[in-house]
């Protein structure tokens, strides 16, 4: 500022509102951070290290902030001691920045590339500088490791008269009093969707408070938090119909309960193994309580760390769940039916569709109940990829090795009100303290979605498992056409199957620009697509890591659940493709692609990238 | 307009396979196949929790 004021004097004018800093290394940071009220110097400094120094700040020091300025009227203000009703906004512009640039508007193309995005701090009741990130606004794709498959909205914002935009997904600690992680969860969904499409409207902390204060049967301020039903409940008042996913539910399809499995582990255990205990007293106070099923119950007799007691039980049961699934796996396959996808299948195919998802986590111990938002997933995990993992996960139908494109995923994009925006965390390690494991999550589906991933699923792979000789006839051609050096069906390269949703309008808009060929545009610019569409796209391993592959079947997502195949809309393989339109039965896409005598697309095309925009598999 | 468009010419495409492709076995059997699909779905409605489960979520098919 100093420095500035040397060769633009009139500047010192703004010291009092703004407070412009250079950010070189982190006590630059500690520095700058306490000319800043309520900043949190740990956060802060945790969120400059992901955009890498140096950064220049420029601090608006009395900040309307329409998310705060609402709470303060429904609860803040309302308080006997004063609490302050303006809010401070950060700026950050990646690079040393003078502050007369600021001003200048031949530089806004320049300060435009540089612009990281704002962070509005606002004031505490009780001063402290904990959970102070109000309405903050950062752009993934500018980190110094940027995540590359999440979804975010645009932003403009104002800041020294000059106007910026931003992509980013809405963060904002959760407030404690007015909003905890549900209803933070819930606001920042609703950013999101309110600013990217016309159909939805952001909400303020008002419009949660006053739908909790009709519908809970308890008083809403101080929150104490939303169930997920009530989550759900509350995104229908907001125009979607939501989709619950329960993992109890899944647990349940083993046709074992919790408590059932627990029996299980402990009658196939001697549990004081577990714990070695090593005198026969300490045994016998195990196996006295063996009959009770009651954990503190064991803890309170043995003197076991309730913590370690809590995970080495889940554990057990895991394993217990995982032979149950195996055999019931089993079961399925000797009755040759379809797989049944898991639980987090299921999770991935709605992370692969784009769309956010509110996530219900919950400790072992379940003493620790979360909310968090799921906006994207990390790079495929390299352990996923092992032949180890493949042959645990693969399944068949007739010779061909397959394997679910989930599989091969671990870890994902958080919106954790706890933490600072855009964590990478692994599936079932959610949280700041990672141990936490997904209970539920809520899929906050557009209106006209009647089908479901599981029935879109069942309907794809059902005519994937009928046609497992076309599959063989692509890869046969694959090997033929010598595109690529082909390495057969096996463990090392299985088929890769993929699912998502994806609206029809993005999807032939992708599929037009990937293709130069009239014929593959006209294929899919006739055919009459409903707004939104599943498409199960089917590959080779190495090709998919390439971003390759070899054909797709596309059903209505808008069919009633039981529609079967009479869902089906379109089906591609090996270059050779056939719709139907709405007036005709499915039996004619069999009699279409007999009809085929020369092939119409290409053998490989791209894997489909519009859902989580910013994909790698650019071509 | 249309000449920036290529048709098949390129044998990206036009390479016509020797592989054969037998597409009688594609929707051969619909009503099965339905049938296997609706059970299938069934099978995750029994998959809907008990918190959420409303009365007549299972239909007999």
């Amino acid at each position: 500022m100093e420095e500035v004021s040397r060769n633009f004097p009139q500047l010192n004018m703004i010291a009092d509102s703004i407070e412009y800093g250079i950010l070189s290394d982190e006590s630059s940071v500690i520095e700058y951070c306490d000319k800043i009220p309520y900043i949190n110097i740990q956060i802060f400094s945790s969120i400059c290290k992901l955009y890498g120094y140096p950064i220049t700040v420029i601090c608006q020091l009395q900040y309307t902030d329409k998310m705060y300025r609402d709470a303060y009227y429904i609860y803040l203000s309302h308080l006997h001691f004063d609490v302050e009703r303006h809010c401070q906004r950060v700026a950050l512009f990646k690079g040393k920045i003078a502050l007369e640039h600021f001003f200048d508007s031949d530089c806004h193309m320049d300060l435009q590339e540089s612009f990281l995005g704002t962070i509005v701090i606002r004031p505490s009741y009780n001063h402290s500088t904990e959970y102070t990130l109000g309405r903050t606004l950062l752009n993934p794709y500018k980190l110094e490791n940027p995540f590359r498959y999440l979804r975010t909205a645009q932003y403009n914002v104002t800041i020294l008269g000059q106007t910026y935009t931003i992509d980013a997904f809405p963060f904002s600690n959760q407030h404690g009093d007015i909003l905890r992680c549900a209803e933070t969860s819930v606001w920042s969904l609703m950013e999101y969707y309110g600013t990217r499409y016309e159909n939805y409207r952001v909400v303020l902390p008002s419009t949660i408070s006053n739908w909790a204060s009709k519908e809970l049967p308890e008083r809403s301020l101080p929150s104490d938090g939303l169930t997920y039903s009530q989550i759900s409940g509350l995104l229908k008042t907001f125009n979607f119909e939501p989709r619950i996913y329960e993992r109890v539910a899944y647990r349940n399809n083993t046709k074992m309960s919790k408590e059932e499995l627990l029996e299980r582990v402990l009658a196939g255990k001697e549990l004081y193994k577990l714990f070695e205990l090593e005198t026969e007293e300490e045994q016998e106070q195990v196996q006295v309580s063996k009959s009770h099923l009651h954990r503190t119950e064991f803890v309170t007799r043995v003197e076991i760390d309730a913590e370690e007691f809590a995970q080495k039980i889940d554990q057990e049961i895991e394993v217990a769940l995982k032979e149950e699934y195996a055999e019931n796996d089993k079961k399925m396959k000797e009755n040759g039916e379809l797989r049944q996808v898991s639980f987090h299948n299921l999770f991935h195919y709605y992370v692969e569709s784009g769309i956010p998802l509110i996530t219900a986590v919950c400790n072992a111990r379940e003493d620790i109940h979360h909310s968090i938002v799921i906006i994207g997933h990390d790079e495929r995990s390299p352990y996923k990829q092992t032949k180890e993992n493949i042959k645990n996960q693969k399944f068949k139908y007739g010779e061909l090795d397959i394997i679910d494109s989930s599989s091969l995923y671990d870890r994902y994009i958080t919106v954790d009100d706890n933490q600072y925006p855009y964590r990478s965390e692994r599936f079932d390690h959610f949280s700041i303290t990672q141990n936490c494991k997904v209970e539920a999550f809520i899929v906050p589906l557009y209106r006209h979605i009647l089908l479901d991933a599981e029935s879109a699923v069942s309907i794809i792979e059902t005519i994937y498992k009928n046609s497992v000789g076309l599959l063989e006839a692509t890869l046969e051609q694959l090997n033929e056409e010598e595109i690529v050096e082909y390495r057969g069906n096996s463990i090392d390269n299985p088929i890769v199957l993929r699912y998502y949703l994806t609206t029809s309008r993005g999807f032939v808009d992708f599929r037009n620009k990937d293709t130069q060929y009239l014929e593959e545009k006209l294929f899919y610019n006739t055919t009459a697509f409903p707004k939104f569409i599943w498409v199960g796209e089917y590959s080779t391993l190495e090709l998919y890591c390439r971003g390759k592959i070899l054909g797709e079947i596309i059903v209505d997502a808008t069919a009633p659940k039981y529609s079967g195949m009479g869902a089906v809309i379109a089906m591609r393989f090996g270059g050779r493709c056939a719709s139907r339109q709405t007036g005709e039965p499915p039996e004619v896409l069999q009699k279409k692609l007999q009809d085929i005598h020369e092939q119409q697309a290409r053998l490989l095309y791209s894997l489909y990238t519009n859902n989580l925009q910013k994909g790698d598999f650019i071509k | 307009m249309i000449k920036s468009i290529s048709t098949s010419s390129k044998a990206e495409i036009r390479k016509n396979s020797t592989v054969k492709y037998d597409f009688s076995q594609v929707l051969q059997n619909i009503p099965d196949m339905n049938r296997d699909v609706n059970k299938r779905i069934q099978k995750y409605e029994e998959c809907q929790s008990l918190s959420i489960r409303r009365a007549g979520h299972i239909r007999s098919r």
